[in-house]
């Protein structure tokens, strides 16, 4: 079974015969390339061109992450599955803006409705059901918006909804939520989010590879600020379920705490022993398995996100209508 | 978009129209199937001696072609005798192009793990059902969408599943 290599010491990775090898201080690694299925790079490595002809040969994505562990960008290796009909049809239906409106409310909506359902997990004696009620509200409105504009601003308003709850969800007092903050975070709970956030993006670009949707090509998030923008779509409707969830079992079994952060220019952030705890029980996470209804067995939760891109394919391929992901 | 009749469509039309029309328009499917993985391990592994060379024209991907005497034998490798129908419509397709270039060959299917053969010519019942089977394909994959999925005994094997049923 091909699984993600996360690598956090310095040194070089390269390609030895069939393997790819990885050279630090403290020794030579081999790991055999049939059990890379990508790579998320936190130290600081130097690689060459022949190894990325290599993982191109074998179809191996690279994520980098820079020393604070926020994300860098990706080597993404040319595509493998392409398909001229369905890269055709999604720039149609981001054109057309009709059919992108109607794909990014059904990105809202379902994130949302997985925020309420994540409320809900922790709403003993109805504590968050005017939380929950007023989401709710955001959700029936999403019908009038005209504009992807408008949905973004709909579900920013929301989201600051519902964070506001976080500090509830966990029971340290160490953790407060006050408000979101990005590049760098200014504080511990955002701090999380946003490492959580982007091992989701990136997990979900790599899933988005192995279908044949051109992930630049987002119908929520606008395709031109950003080179990749779909895996963010799709991250919307897993963020509370995966990451938000992690978030708060790892801080209430104290797995997280707050000597686990440090100081960095303007903000804060994991220090790397936190990292690797937190990147383990994230892809323990995208193991965990759930019965699937259409394909009647047993699926995880890394399949759930390729086959929401699987529903995305079939949405703009008019063959069935696009449902997200409620869980 | 060229949407191209090629032997693998054919063979998959007699399983499930749906999946001959996602590889016509060039959705392949996912490549990670162990099926896939499966059927790639005896092309690599089985009569490896017989091979003289592995043919690919436009449409054609032929396993194994060698003489026999005078005859030229064109050997298509199959996992089971299950699709035996649309391995003999792949194989009469091959033949027919082959002949359209000036190469007459007999056809075998080759079924290793049965460790069985069948003999497929080109004879006037074998051009019937090939042109038939052509017109069928042809109609099919000039529909603008889709043939919805139906749940059928090949699906649980398909590289199509977890598209078709997500
Ligand atoms: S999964 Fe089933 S319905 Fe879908 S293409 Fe394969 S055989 Fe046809």
């Amino acid at each position: 079974m091909a699984e993600p290599v996360y690598i956090f010491s310095d040194g070089t990775l390269k390609r030895k015969e069939n393997t790819i090898m990885l050279e630090t201080q403290s020794g030579k690694k081999h790991i055999p390339v049939e059990n890379v299925s990508e790579i998320k790079i936190f130290g600081e490595v130097d690689i060459n061109k022949r190894l990325l002809e290599f993982l191109t040969q074998k179809n191996i994505i690279v994520h980098f992450f820079n020393r604070y562990g926020y994300y860098v960008g990706t080597y993404y290796p040319r595509e493998f599955l392409n398909s001229g009909m369905i890269i055709l049809r999604q720039a149609e239906f981001y054109l057309n803006s009709v059919k992108r409106l109607e794909l990014a409310r059904l990105f809202v909506e379902g994130s949302l409705k997985n925020i309420i359902n994540t409320i809900k997990k922790y709403n003993e004696n109805g504590r968050f059901s005017n939380t929950i009620n007023a989401i709710e509200s955001h959700i029936k409105n999403l019908k009038q918006c005209s504009s992807v504009e408008q949905l973004m601003a709909l579900e920013g308003n929301a989201r600051e909804i519902y964070y506001h709850c976080f500090d509830n969800f966990v029971k340290s007092g160490d953790f407060h939520f006050e408000d979101r903050s990005k590049r760098p975070p200014q504080n511990e709970l955002n701090a999380l989010v946003s490492f959580g956030n982007s091992l989701l993006y990136t997990t979900t670009l790599s899933e988005i590879y192995k279908t044949h949707l051109d992930p630049r090509i987002g119908f929520l998030h606008t395709t031109n600020d950003r080179r990749f923008t779909l895996n963010l779509d799709i991250s919307e409707i897993f963020k509370p379920i995966i990451v938000d969830r992690l978030i708060f079992t790892l801080i209430n079994r104290k797995q997280i705490k707050k000597s686990d952060f440090h100081e960095i220019t303007g903000g804060i952030s994991l220090k790397e022993n936190a990292r690797r705890t937190f990147v383990q029980s994230f892809e323990e996470k995208l193991k965990d398995t759930i019965y699937h209804s259409g394909l009647k067995r047993k699926v995880s939760f890394r399949t759930l996100i390729r086959t929401e891109a699987y529903k995305i394919e079939k949405h703009i391929l008019e063959d069935e209508p696009y449902s997200p992901y409620l869980g | 978009m060229s949407k191209m009749i090629t032997g693998t469509v054919l063979l998959s039309f007699t399983v499930c129209e749906r999946e001959a029309w996602l590889i016509a328009h060039q959705i392949e499917p996912e490549q990670s199937n162990p099926f896939i993985e499966i059927g790639r391990l005896i092309h690599a592994e089985s009569y490896r001696k017989n091979q003289i060379r592995e043919i690919a024209l436009p449409g054609i991907k032929i396993d194994m072609i060698y003489s026999q005497g005078q005859v030229t034998v064109v050997g298509e490798i199959k996992k089971s005798s299950k699709f035996l129908k649309g391995a003999r419509l792949q194989l009469l397709y091959y033949l027919s192009e082959l002949k359209k270039r000036g190469v007459h060959a007999a056809g075998k299917i080759m079924i290793p793990k049965e460790k069985k053969q069948i003999d497929i010519n080109l004879d006037d019942q074998g051009i019937k059902d090939l042109n038939q089977a052509i017109e069928n394909v042809e109609k099919l994959v000039s529909l603008p969408k889709i043939p919805q999925k139906i749940r059928n005994a090949f699906c649980t094997k398909c590289g199509y599943e977890q598209f078709c049923w997500s």
